[in-house]
């Protein structure tokens, strides 16, 4: 075990939900407005659609930045006994959450065939949604941890 | 699995320790010092036994699986108990 020193992590820690939230929903919100520009008003709802996903880039920076992402991401030998069962826990989670969305998806996909709904046709509604889901499957182990731990403010 | 209550804090601020002193000492992060204090985690027996040998105290007087008699309440009656696992 080693002790690591707390990380720059732009003051995550003290609306961590929130930065999390922002996130996965202004990457939701993006790509929906700017997938669904001809629906939603064209360019206009196109270039809101472009801001909102360059805003979830943003507080993906700002999580990986964070102490979150460190002990996400980190060696177990870089972990004290805490942090290793909230980390596998995250893993847990972040499984869960990651197998559910494909299982989802294949089951969205068998009936988009048969019935004829909506598939991605274009590169750019392909690229919407690679990008989502590299964004998703990326920060989901620091995104849990940064969800669910309520820091100690006070080193002191 | 219950909550096991513990004077962490009480022996911290008693040896003029911050939480980052104290997590150095034991080898974890200062945020799991505050975790424990807080009785939102217990700790693995390795852990409690590194805690109690550097306060230099048994470990049932620093770990118990009944709350502690309060400080003051002990100062009163003029004894000198050991706390929850005791009485």
């Amino acid at each position: 075990m080693s002790v690591e020193e707390e990380s720059m992590d732009g003051g995550l820690t003290s609306r961590p939900r929130a930065i999390v939230a922002a996130m996965y929903g202004s990457y939701a919100a993006g790509a929906a407005l700017h997938l669904g520009q001809d629906a939603a008003g064209g360019a206009v709802a196109a270039i809101a659609g472009l801001l909102l996903m360059v805003a979830a880039g943003a507080c993906f920076l700002l999580l990986y930045r964070s102490d979150f992402w460190r002990r996400g991401h980190a060696p177990d030998a870089q972990l004290d006994e805490r942090e290793l069962m909230l980390r596998n826990r995250a893993y847990l989670a972040a499984y869960q959450g990651v197998a559910t969305l494909f299982l989802l998806a294949v089951i969205y996909l068998a009936f988009a065939v048969d019935f004829g709904l909506w598939l991605p046709t274009t590169y750019e509604q392909a690229s919407t949604l690679v990008w989502g889901v590299l964004l998703f499957t990326l920060s989901l182990p620091a995104a849990v941890l940064a969800w669910t731990e309520r820091p100690v403010a006070d080193a002191e | 699995m219950g909550e096991i209550h513990n004077r962490i804090a009480v022996l911290r601020v008693e040896r003029g320790m911050s939480r980052k002193d104290l997590a150095a000492a034991v080898g974890v992060n200062f945020q799991t010092i505050g975790y424990l204090e807080r009785g939102e985690y217990s700790p693995s027996l390795e852990l409690a036994l590194k805690l109690a040998e550097l306060f230099e105290v048994p470990v049932e007087q620093l770990f118990s699986l009944r709350p502690f008699v309060p400080l003051s309440k002990q100062l009163s009656q003029g004894g000198n108990q050991s706390g929850g696992g005791g009485s």
